[in-house]
């Protein structure tokens, strides 16, 4: 764990995701500012807790035509980067230099092929990264999406991955989906494959058209769903993930805005969150904003450390 | 630790500046050989637009790009943006009919600060090659504010001087300058400035806009003198809200898109500025600081 000069510590706020430890649960999400060091590094000095790069694969990417991005009533966004990157040769120098001012930083990496992932994976452990986050879940490249959504060839990937990468913990990222008994095949075949931690979940499989032209609204003609609309959704998918017994831990991701919804994550089972969209909404101080928001939490419930919440979902059944 | 930009409004929502507002194109005008003005009806936009933001100009079906706006009229909410034909989305935009139509997002960004008093002196304006549209925009609010306003416009030729009777027509004083010496004195827009400069040197303050090592020269020069300077910079950006970081500059995560695409000039330090920039897929790239200075 690094310490951050700009954030004071709050020993109640530390998690542990495996071997990883993280200074509070908060991690900011991949493919938000994370194109440049500078948003690793800033992200971080507003009190993430780590941070995931954007994801790299091995040749460059330019990505989808614009629009790229585009809001939904209600606070929801739907995008369409289609994960532009240089390749992981030309962005390493970006990780470098966030890892340098000791930003605990997450490589989130992209293959063609396990092969590729594996390659990819191992240029990121040898820059410096805490673990790996494998992207197998983006729902704007088919590709990604279908191999995301197949137990076997995840654990394919993980098993090729964890062979390249000494020990560095690989994390998974689940396809957004509410298909839950797929997603628990899927993390379970991943977790038997060796990865040390579930995060689920990308972004939705989703459609919006602009009526007065009658053509979609993003330039790659779907895109994936974000925001507050998500987050029931993946806080099912983490609860039925947690309940279906792993032994690793979840990351929660979807629409995470307050220290109350990472409360509700952790209810329902995860370790810790992931936050993307809430940069948008609440700026790039949501980090600073959501800390305070959880130890007041943990003050107003008279709780010594918020990893005891995890899971701690009251059970009430659920009527036939 | 990155400080909160607000609104006028309060702070930035996500409402704000994401969703298009579609609508046909009104008029289309050749500026000069390589430019053309586009000018649509958008109350929300022409209410809240500032001299120096920008918008995300949606050509449907072939792709998004930020374009400054160069001027905006509240009768008929009128906004207007002046392109360049310079790649496969701009030539697109240059094919387009009256009455096709275009999506609109915005105004996004922070543009340009004036002085509150007037008092303080004449503004100086220094625009480059294709940086004119915001600058012709900000003359006419500053000129209505009761601004003096001298502007120094650099072009490579006499046709390409972009908004030169715009500027001649509200601006105190007008100092041309060409790289083939076709028209004013022979030279960049920074060489028109630094004429002004000379002459008097009691601005209340400086704003640029055009290629960065024209902006980089100019920043350089006016240590010299010394006038507040804010700059507008052109980035690659993705999603122009400020989400993505492709158009990150520094450390502190500004990105031009929401924290600019104006900067103080002191605000630069220890940024890309005059030095690097990043293409479509990231790559960070040394930017060729000869390129503005020779050309314009």
């Amino acid at each position: 764990m690094t310490s951050n000069s700009e954030v004071e510590t709050d020993p109640r706020l530390q998690v542990k995701i495996g071997s990883v430890e993280l200074e509070n649960p908060t991690i900011l999400a991949s493919g938000v500012l994370g194109v440049a060091s500078g948003g690793l590094i800033s992200a971080w000095k507003d009190g993430a807790g780590a941070v995931v790069t954007k994801t790299v694969g091995l040749k460059p990417r330019v990505g989808h035509p614009g629009p790229r991005i585009v809001g939904l009533h209600g606070d929801s966004l739907m995008n369409a980067m289609g994960i532009p990157n240089p390749g992981i040769g030309e962005y390493l120098p970006e990780i470098k230099a966030a890892v340098k001012q000791g930003v605990p930083v997450i490589g989130s990496a992209l293959g063609s092929t396990p092969k590729e992932f594996a390659t990819v994976a191992s240029k990121l452990v040898r820059s410096g990264v805490l673990a790996v986050e494998l992207n197998v879940s983006c729902p704007h490249v088919d590709s990604l999406y279908l191999l995301g959504m197949d137990p076997d060839s995840v654990a394919d990937v993980v098993t090729q991955v964890v062979g390249k990468t000494k020990g560095v913990p690989i994390w998974i990222k689940l396809p957004g989906s509410t298909d839950y008994p797929r997603l628990v095949q899927v993390a379970q075949a991943a977790e038997s494959a060796g990865v040390a931690a579930i995060v689920a979940l990308n972004t939705l499989p989703a459609l919006a058209i602009d009526t007065e032209t009658q053509t979609p609204l993003l330039g790659a003609g779907i895109g994936g769903l974000s925001g507050p609309a998500i987050k029931p959704i993946a806080v099912r998918a983490v609860s039925e993930l947690y309940k279906a017994g792993l032994k690793i831990p979840i990351i929660g991701v979807g629409g995470i805005l307050t220290g109350d919804d990472v409360i509700e994550y952790l209810l329902a089972g995860a370790t810790a969150v992931e936050i993307g969209t809430g940069v948008l909404i609440r700026e790039s101080t949501i980090f600073s904003k959501t800390r305070k928001e959880m130890a007041d939490y943990l003050t107003r419930h008279e709780i010594q450390h918020i990893s005891e919440l995890t899971g701690c979902m009251k059970d009430v059944g659920v009527n036939p | 630790m990155i400080q909160e930009r607000k609104t006028k409004k309060g702070p930035i929502s996500l409402k704000h500046g994401l969703r298009h507002i579609v609508g046909p194109i009104l008029q289309i005008r050749e500026e000069t050989p390589r430019t053309k003005t586009f000018t649509l009806s958008v109350p929300d936009i022409a209410r809240t637009a500032s001299p120096g933001q920008f918008l995300m100009v949606w050509i449907p079906g072939i792709d998004e790009i930020p374009m400054s706006i160069s001027a905006t009229k509240n009768s008929g909410g009128i906004v207007e943006f002046t392109a360049a034909n310079v790649g496969e989305a701009t030539s697109a935009l240059h094919a387009m009919k009256e009455g096709d139509q275009l999506g609109l997002r915005g105004p996004l960004g922070h543009g340009f600060t004036l002085p509150r008093s007037v008092d303080k002196g004449p503004l100086l304006f220094v625009a480059g090659g294709c940086g004119s549209p915001p600058l012709a925009y900000a003359t006419d609010i500053a000129v209505r504010k009761g601004h003096e306003v001298h502007v120094a416009l650099g072009a490579s030729s006499r046709p390409e001087l972009l908004f030169r009777h715009r500027f001649e027509e509200k601006a105190q004083k007008v100092i041309i300058a060409t790289d083939d010496g076709s028209d004013g004195i022979q030279g960049t827009s920074v060489d028109a400035a630094t004429f002004l400069l000379d002459i008097d040197t009691k601005y209340a303050a400086c704003f640029a806009c055009g290629p960065e090592g024209m902006l980089f020269h100019l920043a350089e020069l006016i240590v010299k003198y010394p006038i507040p300077l804010q700059v507008s910079l052109e980035r690659y950006m993705k999603c122009g809200v400020g989400l993505c970081g492709h158009c990150i500059i520094n450390d502190q995560g500004a990105r031009v898109c929401l924290e600019g695409p104006v900067f103080n000039i002191e605000s630069l330090k220890d940024s890309d500025f005059g030095r690097l920039k990043r293409d479509s897929t990231g790559k960070h790239l040394p930017l060729d600081t000869t390129d503005g200075s020779s050309t314009r």
